[in-house]
């Protein structure tokens, strides 16, 4: 069954950096199919909602990027700041406390 | 499968001609969409390139690309708007305060000595052309990367100091006509503007040339793959 993508835009953020807390270093579209390759294609992440947060990201602040020449095309990567690091981890927090009260809220088991 | 140098510029060509005339903005949708084009060729090998081409573009739903493009536009926009910002608050900082308040002196100063507006008002217009001078020989020359969105952002701030200008030129020409315990209201005026003006053009022009410096970045980029192929950045 695949999920409404409606249920985790506002965890996209934190999703973003925590693919960057674990990868390093990754591009747009190296980030679309890391979501889809977890998620076992249950989540599809749309560009329309990825570069928006991408962007958003830098602006504030939270990612660095850097370009490269890949197969004569120019890359542009995104890893963490020094703030984004830090960023992550308040925010992974504050996902994992929303969660909890949503079990709570909706009466539903954490999957085993 | 990799794309060849000449599908590539294909598809440059491509988004240039869908009105994406920006080469940083180009950048990016271009490599998303080579790489989901090569995607789905190595997927189903017998996809052509222009049928691999128009199933990522409608991938994209009705927006298009058009929608990363307002994203990066945003986003730059962002980014710039803090970095401007934060250069204009520094000033408030205690070690450029006393700076700060110096210069406003300074003017009040000078326009109490010279006494005359005439002649006040081409001290200004003089030093305004050398500091404009100054700006052009020293890296705010940005003829070189007008096709670059970063360079466009990052120098708008330069757009509104004509309005500094206008309340400057105003407030020499029609002086107020208000003495405050012995202080003379218009070169007190006079003063804070010209102030204010100055921290708002250096503001600017830091945020202008870090547009500029990260325009070059992309260029020398641009370069490395131009050398191999015949396209014009």
């Amino acid at each position: 069954m695949a999920i409404n993508n409606e249920l985790f835009k506002g965890t996209l953020q934190t999703i973003i950096l925590n693919l960057l807390s674990e990868n390093e270093r990754m591009y747009g579209y190296e980030i679309t199919q890391k979501v889809k390759f977890i998620t076992q294609g249950e989540l599809l992440l749309k560009e329309g909602a990825l570069y928006p947060a991408l962007h958003k990201l830098e602006a504030d602040g939270l990612l660095e990027t850097s370009t490269e020449i890949v197969d004569n095309r120019v890359r542009k990567y995104y890893s963490l700041s020094k703030d984004g690091e830090k960023k992550v981890i308040s925010k992974l927090q504050e996902a994992k406390e929303f969660i909890s009260q949503l079990q709570l809220l909706l009466n539903l088991k954490p999957a085993s | 499968m990799q794309l060849s140098k000449q599908q590539i510029e294909k598809l440059r060509i491509h988004l240039e001609e869908s009105g994406f005339k920006y080469i940083d903005v180009q950048m990016e949708i271009l490599d998303h969409v080579a790489t989901a084009v090569e995607e789905r060729m190595t997927e189903n090998q017998d996809l052509t390139f222009q049928d691999a081409v128009n199933q990522t573009q409608s991938s994209f739903g009705p927006k298009g690309f058009r929608q990363i493009e307002a994203s990066i536009v945003k986003g730059m926009t962002r980014k710039y708007r803090k970095l401007f910002l934060a250069q204009l608050i520094s000033f408030l900082h205690l070690k450029y305060i006393a700076l700060v308040l110096l210069s406003c002196f300074s003017v009040y100063k000078i326009q109490q000595i010279l006494g005359n507006q005439d002649k006040f008002l081409t001290f200004v217009i003089l030093s305004m052309m050398m500091v404009l001078v100054g700006s052009l020989t020293s890296g705010l020359n940005s003829a070189n990367y007008k096709n670059y969105m970063l360079c466009k952002i990052s120098g708008s701030y330069l757009n509104y100091t004509g309005v500094f200008l206008m309340v400057i030129f105003q407030s020499i020409t029609q002086p107020l006509k208000a003495n405050l315990d012995g202080v003379n209201a218009s070169f007190l005026f006079t003063s804070f503007a010209i102030t204010l003006y100055g921290l708002y053009y250096i503001s600017a022009v830091n945020v202008a040339k870090q547009g500029i410096f990260e325009s070059k970045q992309l260029l020398e980029k641009f370069k490395q793959i131009n050398h191999k192929t015949k396209t014009t950045y």
